[in-house]
Parts: structure tokens; C-alpha cells; sequence
């Protein structure tokens, strides 16, 4: 397993949750919001955006900046597309375990007496 | 369409190929594992990483890894057609994948196909619900991420 797949396991785990993965798809379509907008959007309390967003801040998908006397919540980007990146680097391992597979197989098949 | 999807033909019989893949210590050879016991639908075979002999590199990548729990719940044994189990790819994570080898004869020899699914699990509806109206406003990169959530659709 790889460095890169084992630093985004908090990535995955943030976008397994129905509502977080909402929360991020809504920060990358509407553009920035504050909690309480996004409370607004859904059925759940400002609260609960509060400590989603602090998951999602902790992954480092979402960050936060003061404006005036709100807080205002967008996606990162370059974590988003980590996410991406993630399961092309999933798919090269199972190239090469694949690859590996064949090696096997057949070397073990060389190794075989020829029963005819 | 699962999140993974990868094949590859080997150039040996149905018998071999599939003992290779359900046979949990030939399993291990090749992938770079250990388990303490045979794969068997409905049990969870607990096992480790360790570095395969097939591949230098990948050795070499999984030796930091070395003695990392890896284990199996096998959901489906269908003889020389079918082996399927859940797995935790990523370290100290609760996502959970399934992972299906299909194989089938081609040609002289046998297409084995891998997929590996539930990345970012969720019900289609509510990732449906949550996609709707994400028609505008996109950039690049967060595109990625619809494209990898309908991958995994």
C-alpha cells in the first residue's frame, strides 16, 4: 500500500458520509457559504454542519476565512482532486499485482513437468 | 461501473489461474501477504502484508509495510468463475471495498478481471440527490470529483 493511498484515507472516510459528501459538491458548485447557509440547505442543524465541516477541514477538503463577522466555508480543490488521483494510483497497484499474478501462474507453469 | 476496473489474459489454464487466486497461500506469494488460513465464503482470513518475491519495487514499496494487518471477509467462491471479498485498502480508515476477480477462458489462455468498489460508498439516491443541479459552476478540478463519484455509480 502506498504512502499516497494511506494519506488519503481521511479523504475517503470525509466523503463516505451522505451529507459531507453534499456539503463538499455544494462548496464546489454554489461556491463559498457560511455554516449557517448550508444548514439551511439541508436537514440538519447548523451545528451538525459545524462539526461535518470540521471533519471535511481535518481530511483538508474544505477551509475557512473570516469575512467581516461571518465564516465562510469553500472546497480545496487540490484535495478534491486527490480523491481523483487516489484510484488511478488503486488502479496502477492492481496493474502490477495483476502482473505479478501472471508471472506466477505462468513461471509455475514452466516449472511443471510436461505430463503431455 | 465499479470504481476499479483492470484485466489482464494469462497464457495458462482455467485450473491454475483460479487455484492462484482462491488458494490463500499462492493468494499471498503473488500480492505479498500472508494469511493464517484458507479464503472461505462467509469467514474473514486474517493476515499481514508482506513483501512479495515477485517484485523487486514492489517490494521494496511494501516493506515499510511489513506486518500491516490485511484481512479478507470473502464474500463469493464460485469455482474457476468468481471470488469476491471485502477488504480495508487504506490504512487506519473504515472505508470498505469490495474487491471481485472474474476469470474466464480466451484465446489460449484466461482473462482475469479485478474490481475494486465502495470508495466512497453511498446510497445512489442520496449521490444523486446531492449531484442534482451541478450542472454549472464547476471548475476542473472539482470536476474530478463528480467524474470519480460517477465512476463509482
Amino acid at each position: 500500500m502506498s504512502t499516497a493511498l494511506a494519506d488519503a484515507a481521511p479523504v475517503f472516510a470525509a466523503l463516505g458520509d451522505p451529507t459531507r459528501l453534499s456539503i463538499v459538491l455544494a462548496l464546489g458548485d454554489g461556491g463559498p457559504r457560511t455554516a449557517a447557509r448550508l444548514a439551511s440547505e439541508r436537514p440538519v442543524t447548523r451545528q451538525a454542519v459545524e462539526k461535518h465541516l470540521a471533519v471535511l477541514g481535518a481530511a483538508g477538503l474544505v477551509r475557512s476565512e473570516r469575512r467581516g463577522r461571518e465564516r465562510v466555508w469553500s472546497v480545496e480543490p487540490d484535495a478534491v482532486a486527490s480523491a481523483g488521483s487516489l484510484l488511478q494510483q488503486a488502479s496502477a497497484r492492481w496493474d502490477a499485482a495483476l502482473e505479478r499474478l501472471r508471472v506466477f501462474v505462468e513461471m509455475g507453469d514452466d516449472a511443471q513437468p510436461d505430463r503431455g | 461501473m465499479p470504481d476499479i476496473e483492470r484485466s489482464i489474459v494469462i497464457r495458462s489454464t482455467l485450473d491454475r489461474v483460479w487455484s492462484a487466486i482462491v488458494d490463500s497461500t499462492a493468494f499471498g506469494t503473488w500480492f505479498g501477504a500472508e494469511f493464517d488460513g484458507p479464503f472461505a465464503v462467509g469467514s474473514t482470513t486474517s493476515g499481514r502484508i508482506v513483501p512479495t518475491r515477485m517484485d523487486a519495487e514492489v517490494a521494496a514499496a511494501q516493506e515499510p509495510h511489513r506486518g500491516a494487518p490485511l484481512t479478507a471477509e470473502v464474500i463469493a467462491i464460485e469455482p474457476k468463475t468468481r471470488f469476491a471479498f471485502r477488504w480495508h485498502p487504506l490504512a487506519d480508515s473504515e472505508v470498505q471495498t469490495t474487491v471481485e476477480f472474474a476469470l474466464a477462458e480466451e484465446g489460449d489462455g484466461v482473462r482475469v478481471t479485478i474490481t475494486e468498489d465502495g470508495f466512497a460508498a453511498l446510497p445512489a439516491e442520496q449521490r444523486d440527490a446531492a449531484r442534482d443541479g451541478n450542472d454549472g459552476g464547476w471548475d476542473a478540478q472539482t470536476r474530478l470529483l463528480a467524474a470519480y463519484l460517477e465512476r463509482a455509480a
